[in-house]
């Protein structure tokens, strides 16, 4: 089967969020099931920049400019690029060049299309991933299916995140090229564009509905918030492929260890074992050296204008260039990560940070994120958390390699508290490494974290209600003790401190009946993610692809 | 010409914390000479209330007047209403309290007059429908509410010349209504006058009753005590002499005419208190934040005293006593703007605190107790450091300030941070007043334009405070040390430049009789922050409460000030002495600042038009400073009770 999964981003060429990881991840176990699966992505830059390791397989002229269509093999996944004019923007999902982007790709992947039919070369399948693939997925559509008697491709619109966004009638048609009356099929068989457009209102995770064969997402719980957003009509043609984690703890210890060369810490990242029993050594070299020594380019921060703003700050913790001084003393972790949304969250740290730190004075909190467009508030906000929290909190605003990884292995916990959540890979990276999560009971989060107060010893981290502040706080506190028990002989009476400051008695109850809990708990993190692989959902992809 | 019973409900009361000269003097012109009228005309029928403060007053110090009056009831002149032992609003106070106000006055009654009443004096009238339960497990049977009630319940004004019954739960309560017309006229104008008012109410039935409920003051204090002596002689021989008018008891009026019907009725006041109150008598912990202060620091004593059960009666009496409704709310005159009355409320309840405290052994091994809690109320936390010796309580939202500093010295109990924010009142409209624009408490930091003058800060000349810390809402971190420090991230704004940022940092260290705040300002601005750096503080002296002569003097730089007399100099130590307490004691690090010193004075009206109202000394440390990029000025200001801060 030759399948063409188009994304706005991928890990191999321009990463920004979670789903730059899914695409190549997928096609890649589909190749090893013997198809062949591409990943079509804009080139953002990319094609410029490593022209000499692409190969140009197509080129043409459009009312919007020139397009190129490079195919890139070296990932080990082939990725077809298309490039040239506003598709070499290297700001990936920036507003202002957001939608002539879309046009762009959409008319250059139909152009490609048109040439491969030309020697009978067409997709199985096509597999598009969120809102913006809809103009594509039209744009595609225009020239595959035809005649419509005889449809080869199928289509699959996935949503990772529901999105607000509406199209105009002119997005989907004549800005792309192709006229509102041709005629395609769709859930409602065969019909122009323009009225499946009505059909949608321009709402376009709709319209990406109604145009395809089946609609997939990422979670089960999360099929409902979709079914609820796109229309109970498109009910029954809704299923989901879960993500997974890539992470092995192995893998991210050795890949922690090329970055960090202090002696004790590579000792400590010589094997699994030593790792898990020596987090807290891991979490006090993260915190009072590693944050303060980023690589010399570190944080990387793609949006210029974001960028310039964010290394000017140099009020302490800041030092400038986005950099920031490492923490003076040792204290109990909770890492944060992610794109810096309301979505994700962040607000509601900010506005928890004052009883987080009454509760457990002693907390540190890293916030490793990345600015998107429009997150000018937020990155305020944390700014100012991170300024009037000097002692408790780091913000990292951009990408920071050098310490990523290290942070996910060294916290005591992974803070996601999502207001909705699709899947949430991040707290399945976290669990991948034996880092336990707080997170809220949405999407796939409510899925992936197995709740401890559910599964004690099994359970994999703890849940809150979303938004819910006073929650979420006990939660974190709750947690972060529970594992920092594992720094202590049983029973000493540090350990018994701890315990003691623990807010539920049920977590009480549980250690003081296994008081091995908090190493159980870290295992059971490190065995979730195996329920969660790529070869599973790529076996589910081919079932629906059926 | 008809008939109609009238009822004369004469109100005694002085508040907590009234200075007791002033209770003193109009003992000796309004009490006694009403206790003489009541026995001169000893056949007619009056109907009074003594509140529970004033009655504990009367008994210590003129034990003589009570008996007399007390002989009175006996021969069936006078009958007694019913209170609450503090003068409570009682529908602003915790449900089991209502009832223990009320069952604490009529025990306290009974032990002085051998009786319980039968009706009540509901304090200011304030009516809400949830009353007639609480008060008819006390066995009260009637009570007097304000005729305006009745309006507002959307009744017909003539309703409120009967006696009607209400019910909360199936509880049952009969009401009368004070006739607002009639508290106009009498003892304003003349017996005719009044007459032909009371007779307007009548029916030919006679089965009408108007009620005058109003204050006994306004018989000899209010205006001098011949005139009062006069008009009622007047007014009492001729109403002897008429049959149309008829003066009862209001036990008397039901016995004859039972009650009219059933009613329900809102809340309400009589007409000026929802004038002032915007309609609601909670509104007054809405509008000064003094009133919430108080109010919530009862709820907060309250959970501790619950909490010792085994404590003294005497504790819960002094608390009922801290609920006297007078410092909570202003109308025209006084109220929450008489620092003395506030002060007793802070006594009050910092006695019952360490009480409390003392029997449940609140700090078992600690010195220190951090509370973060919403202790105003208002959605957001605030930080309550207490120690055996004191508390500080600390508001992170307004500017990081000191709202509370409480004594807790036995025999000394004092909130020194008792001072009172000057708002605006209709009747300081178009005056010149301008209200605060901050609350005038402790620890708030401005950056004042450097031509800012003394007057300008006491006086609020608007746009002299160039940044926006004195309100900012700071962060709080508790150190492992025990110090609190507050940060907040503001800015420093003049026209047509770029807002320089400032950083703000204070750090609170809790020592044994006072605490040590180190203030450092940053400057992350890009450019040259020229200002005065005030640091300001607002203290209240304790007050004697007994004695006249109260004598509070400030003494800066060996330089001995009347706390009517503000002072400006180089200086880094003030004291402020009052006989009646230690010294408070402000001590700079730095040599150089200036210090400035004003009365905090509200303005109240008077017939001889606004007078100054003493709130508390203003006190600020000022450091003119020209502070460059990244430049900082760090200072120390130690704020103690006693001689030193250990």
């Amino acid at each position: 089967m030759r399948i063409w999964i188009l994304s706005f981003e991928s890990k191999y060429t321009k990463k920004v969020g979670g789903l730059a990881e899914v695409p190549p991840s997928l096609a890649y176990e589909l190749s090893k099931l013997g198809h062949e699966a591409y990943v079509i992505v804009p080139s953002h830059g990319f094609a410029t920049e490593k022209k000499d390791e692409l190969r140009l397989v197509f080129e043409n002229k459009t009312v919007y400019g020139d397009i190129e269509v490079y195919i890139y093999n070296k990932p080990g996944i082939p990725h077809i690029i298309i490039g040239g004019g506003v598709l070499e923007d290297p700001e990936v999902y920036s507003p202002r060049t957001m939608y002539d982007k879309i046009r762009l790709f959409s008319m250059g992947l139909r152009l490609y299309v048109e040439h491969l039919l030309e020697k009978n070369i067409f997709p199985n399948i096509v597999h598009g991933n969120d809102w913006h693939s809809v103009p594509i997925i039209i744009s595609l559509k225009s020239v595959l299916d035809i005649p419509l008697d005889k449809k080869k491709t199928k289509y699959i619109y996935q949503i990772h995140l529901l999105s607000e966004h509406k199209f105009s009638l002119e997005d989907i048609s004549s800005n792309i090229g192709v006229d509102q009356e041709t005629v395609v099929t769709g859930t409602y068989g065969a019909r122009t564009i323009r009225e499946y457009y009505e059909l949608s209102s321009g709402y376009a995770d709709r319209l990406g509905g109604l145009l395809s064969d089946t609609i997939v997402t990422v979670s089960k719980n999360y099929i409902r918030e979709v079914i609820r957003r796109i229309g109970l009509d498109l009910e029954n043609r809704i299923d989901y492929i879960p993500n997974a984690s890539p992470w092995k703890l192995d893998d991210v210890i050795k890949e922690v260890a090329i970055y960090h060369r202090d002696n004790i810490i590579q000792n400590i990242l010589s094997n699994e074992k030593m790792v898990l029993e020596n987090k807290h050594v891991l979490r006090d070299y993260l915190l009072r050296k590693a944050v303060g020594n980023l690589q010399k380019d570190e944080p990387i921060i793609q949006l210029s204008s974001i960028r310039e703003h964010i290394y000017k700050i140099d009020i302490p913790p800041f030092i400038g260039r986005g950099k920031v001084e490492a923490f003076k003393d040792y204290g109990p972790l909770v890492l944060m990560t992610g794109r810096l949304t309301k979505q994700k969250g962040f607000h509601l740290l900010y506005k928890a940070i004052d009883q987080l730190v009454q509760l457990l004075p002693e907390i540190k909190i890293l916030v490793l994120t990345l600015p998107v467009w429009g997150s000018e508030q937020l990155i305020n906000d944390m700014v100012e958390l991170a300024i009037l929290y000097r002692e408790n909190v780091r913000v990292i605003l951009g990408i920071a390699k050098s310490i990523y990884k290290l942070a996910y292995l060294a916290s005591n916990a992974l803070l996601a508290p999502s207001l909705y959540e699709p899947f949430g890979l991040m707290a399945l990276e976290a669990m991948a490494v034996g880092t336990p999560v707080v997170g809220s009971r949405t999407g796939g989060l409510a899925e992936t974290i197995l709740d401890i107060l559910e599964h004690g010893v099994l359970g994999t981290g703890l849940l809150f209600e979303p938004g819910n502040i006073e929650e979420m706080v006990n939660k974190i506190v709750d947690l972060v003790l529970l594992i920092e028990l594992a720094r202590y002989r049983e029973w000493s009476k540090e350990w018994l401190n701890i315990l003691y400051r623990i807010n539920n008695e049920r977590i009480i109850e549980l250690i003081l009946s296994n008081p091995k809990a908090p190493k159980l708990i870290m295992d059971s993190c490190i065995r979730r993610p195996l329920d969660y692989n790529w070869r599973n959902s790529a076996l589910k992809a081919l079932k629906i692809y059926a | 010409m008809g008939k109609i019973n009238f009822i004369f409900a004469i109100h005694f009361h002085q508040p907590v914390g009234q200075l007791k000269w002033i209770n003193d003097r109009i003992y000796e012109r309004s009490y006694k000479l009403l206790l003489e009228i009541f026995e001169k005309y000893a056949d007619l029928k009056f109907t009074v209330h003594i509140s529970g403060p004033l009655l504990l007053f009367l008994n210590e110090y003129y034990p003589e007047w009570i008996n007399r009056i007390a002989k009175l009831g006996d021969l069936g002149t006078i009958e007694f209403l019913a209170g609450s032992m503090g003068e409570a609003i009682l529908p602003i106070l915790p449900s089991e309290d209502r009832y223990y106000q009320v069952k604490e006055y009529m025990r306290y009654f009974e032990k002085l007059f051998g009786y319980k009443p039968k009706g009540m004096w509901l304090p200011e009238r304030v009516y809400e429908p949830s009353l007639p339960e609480v008060l008819s497990k006390n066995m009260i049977e009637y009570v007097f509410i304000d005729d305006s009630t009745l309006q507002r319940g959307g009744h017909s004004s003539d309703k409120a010349y009967y006696s009607w019954l209400t019910e909360e739960s199936g509880q049952t309560l009969k009401l009368f209504f004070i006739d607002t017309g009639l508290r106009y006229v009498l003892p304003w104008s003349s017996s005719e006058e009044v007459f032909n008012y009371i007779l307007s109410k009548s029916s030919e039935e006679g089965d009408r009753v108007i009620v005058w409920g109003s204050d006994a003051e306004k018989f000899g204090e209010w205006k001098d005590p011949d005139w009062a002596w006069n008009w009622l002689n007047d007014f009492l021989l001729k109403l002897r002499e008429r049959n149309d008018i008829l003066l009862v008891h209001p036990r008397d009026y039901l016995k004859e005419h039972s009650v009219k019907g059933l009613i329900y009725l809102p809340s309400g006041s009589y007409d000026k208190m929802l004038e002032w109150s915007h309609g609601f008598f909670r509104n007054f912990l809405i509008k000064y934040a003094e009133s919430n202060n108080m109010h919530k620091k009862m709820l907060w004593v309250r959970k501790k005293l619950k909490q010792a059960p085994e404590v003294a009666d005497i504790a819960w009496r002094e608390y009922h006593l801290g609920q006297c409704n007078d410092a909570y709310w202003h109308g025209l005159f006084g109220g929450i703007y008489l620092i003395h009355l506030r002060q007793a409320i802070y006594e009050k309840f910092i006695k019952v605190e360490k009480l409390a405290e003392e029997t449940i052994d609140y700090y078992r091994d600690k010195n220190l107790v951090f509370n973060y809690i919403d202790f105003d109320y208002d959605g957001k936390r605030e930080v309550l450091v207490e120690t055996p010796r004191y508390n500080i309580y600390i508001k992170p939202d307004d500017g990081g300030t000191i709202f509370e500093y409480d004594y807790k010295e036995k025999g000394k109990e004092h909130n020194i941070q008792n001072t009172m924010t000057r708002y605006m009142e209709p009747y300081l409209e178009n005056t010149g007043f301008i209200p605060d624009w901050y609350r005038r408490v402790s620890s708030r930091i401005h950056l004042w334009s450097p031509d800012t003058g003394l007057n300008d800060w006491i006086n609020n000349t608007p746009f002299k405070d160039q940044s926006d810390l004195a309100l900012r809402k700071y962060s709080v971190i508790i150190t492992r040390d025990h110090k609190i420090v507050l940060r907040t991230l503001g800015g420093h704004y003049v026209y047509g430049l770029k807002p320089a940022k400032i950083l703000v940092e204070k750090t609170i260290e809790f020592k044994n009789n006072g605490i040590i705040t180190n203030y450092k300002l940053v400057n992350y601005g890009e450019r040259l922050v020229d200002t005065l750096i005030g640091i300001e503080y607002h203290v209240s002296p304790k007050i004697d409460l007994i004695n006249k002569d109260s004598h509070i003097i400030y003494k800066v730089e060996s330089e001995e000030k009347n706390v009517e007399e503000q002072w400006k100099g180089i200086g880094r130590k003030i004291i402020v002495k009052s006989k009646v307490f230690p010294d408070i004691v402000f001590e700079s690090s730095d040599r150089e600042n200036e210090i400035w010193v004003s009365p905090l004075n509200s303005l109240a009206r008077t017939e001889k038009g606004l007078m100054k109202v003493f709130q508390g000394i203003a006190i600020m440390f000022v450091k003119k400073t020209v502070l460059k990029p990244k430049d900082e000025y760090s200072v120390r200001i130690n704020w103690f009770i006693g001689e030193n801060l250990n």
